[in-house]
């Protein structure tokens, strides 16, 4: 498959917005696979440009499948009842495969190997477990999208997928609360066991009280304003 | 001083790039960005160490469809930057804090830039309705630039922020280690609740719980 198409990927949320969110990115990516337009205009490319939304990851399955559709000459209304089924689909499963599953055992792992080995370990494990999964299937989904054309559904019932799903959403809170304990060692190696105490309370409190609904990022920054102005006085 | 400077801008930029516009290879990960700034300052453990506290919170960051997300790439290299050479237990927390109000401001920033977007596509509609292809890569690239610009501003308030650190420690110690703890706790809470989350009131919740007990022993032991 064409390697100018895959970097396009790559570049696919380069320009999401609130009226198209990634259209422009799969009219940008499909790009190199569509037939010569004459002139200006270019029916496919609108087509493929208009408002679309997906999984980065698995997008490449629309891509490849609609671009395929557009190369063929197939009506121009199966195209655009292609693109809109694959909306839901493309972004359902890609955020649970991925943003729920691989990159969380990822960032587990990562934590796990950045407590235990030199500081490069943890950067190279996260890198390395979430990019052997996303890249291969970048270049699985555009391959099949545009093998399969309008039977592009049948790629995401592949059997792999669904098991691929299963496990990634199983490793990931195993990942996650393997990393924990570790983590807490690690940053507060330099701090002595009582204030270790003191943060595992100030911990649960937390994720007890205030994390469900506030934000994480909200949180920290509150508590530490306040851990400032409470520990200074 | 002039050259880590640059290259340190130039990563934040990147990682900042990587979170949505350019690649989402995960460089833009807290443990990511801050290790490799780390590197980049002379002091690699310290920028794993401030990555890995970013990192407690990121966990709860699920970048789906049109959610808002804090940028947590170009925080890690600012706390990356403000804890280098410093020592640990007096500067983490204020490391950590810096990095959480620099992810905060990216996620203000990123809001920002769709907007801006947004107002760009608008104003080439017809030619995009048009399927005109030299307008659609004008736009889509325009927004790649956007973005590249918003990182820069990102990092370079953060180092802002980090050469503040470095260069008034207004704390002593009492207030700086309360910090910590409060920093800390905060991630340890929020990477809980993300796991929960994570796990749902499934069966996972059960792979969650033996995750917890086996990563205790093992540091127990």
């Amino acid at each position: 498959m064409n390697h100018r198409v895959l970097w396009r990927l790559a570049m696919i949320q380069g320009s999401w917005n609130y009226d198209r969110m990634v259209g422009l990115g799969l009219g940008f990516a499909a790009l190199p696979l569509l037939p010569p337009a004459t002139g200006h205009s270019d029916e496919a490319l609108a087509r493929l440009s208009a408002h679309f939304n997906a999984h980065p990851y698995l997008a490449g399955l629309a891509v490849g499948a609609l671009a395929r559709m557009e190369r063929d000459g197939q009506p121009a209304v199966d195209v655009i009842r292609l693109r809109d089924a694959l909306r839901g689909p493309l972004g359902s499963i890609g955020d649970e495969l991925f943003w729920a599953g691989v990159l969380p055992t990822a960032a587990g792992i990562g934590l796990v190997a950045a407590t235990q080995g030199p500081p490069w370990a943890g950067a190279v494990m996260l890198l390395g477990v979430h990019n052997l999964m996303h890249v291969p299937v970048r270049r699985w989904a555009l391959n099949r999208g545009w093998e399969l054309g309008r039977e592009v559904a049948r790629a995401l019932g592949a059997r792999w997928l669904a098991r691929a799903r299963v496990i990634a959403t199983t490793t990931a809170p195993l990942a996650v609360g393997l990393a924990m304990a570790p983590a807490l060692w690690w940053l507060v190696g330099g701090v002595g066991p009582r204030l270790g105490a003191a943060i595992v309370a100030s911990a649960a409190v937390i994720a007890h009280r205030l994390a469900p609904t506030m934000g994480g990022v909200r949180i920290g920054i509150l508590a530490a304003l306040a851990a400032l102005l409470g520990g200074g006085l | 001083m002039t050259m880590t400077l640059l290259l340190v801008l130039a990563w934040g930029t990147l990682t900042a790039l990587d979170l949505v516009a350019f690649g989402q290879f995960m460089i833009g990960r807290p443990l990511v960005a801050g290790t490799v700034a780390g590197y980049i300052v002379g002091d690699p453990a310290a920028g794993a160490l401030v990555g890995g506290l970013l990192e407690l919170y990121a966990l709860e960051t699920l970048a789906v469809g049109g959610a808002r997300y804090p940028d947590f790439g170009p925080a890690a290299v600012a706390g990356a930057v403000a804890l280098a050479h410093a020592p640990v237990a007096l500067a983490l927390g204020l490391a950590g804090g810096l990095g959480l109000v620099v992810a905060w401001l990216g996620e203000w920033s990123i809001i920002g830039l769709r907007r801006s977007t947004t107002r760009a596509v608008r104003a080439r509609a017809a030619e995009l309705d048009a399927g005109d292809r030299r307008i659609l890569v004008r736009v889509h690239l325009g927004g790649i630039a956007r973005d590249t610009v918003r990182g820069a501003v990102l990092t370079a308030v953060g180092l802002l922020g980090a050469w503040g650190i470095r260069a008034y420690p207004l704390l002593d110690a009492r207030p700086a280690t309360a910090v910590t703890v409060a920093v800390v706790g905060a991630g340890l809470g929020t990477a809980l609740v993300a796991a929960v989350r994570l796990a749902g009131r499934t069966r996972r919740l059960a792979w969650l719980a033996l995750g917890i007990l086996t990563g205790t022993g093992w540091v127990l032991l």
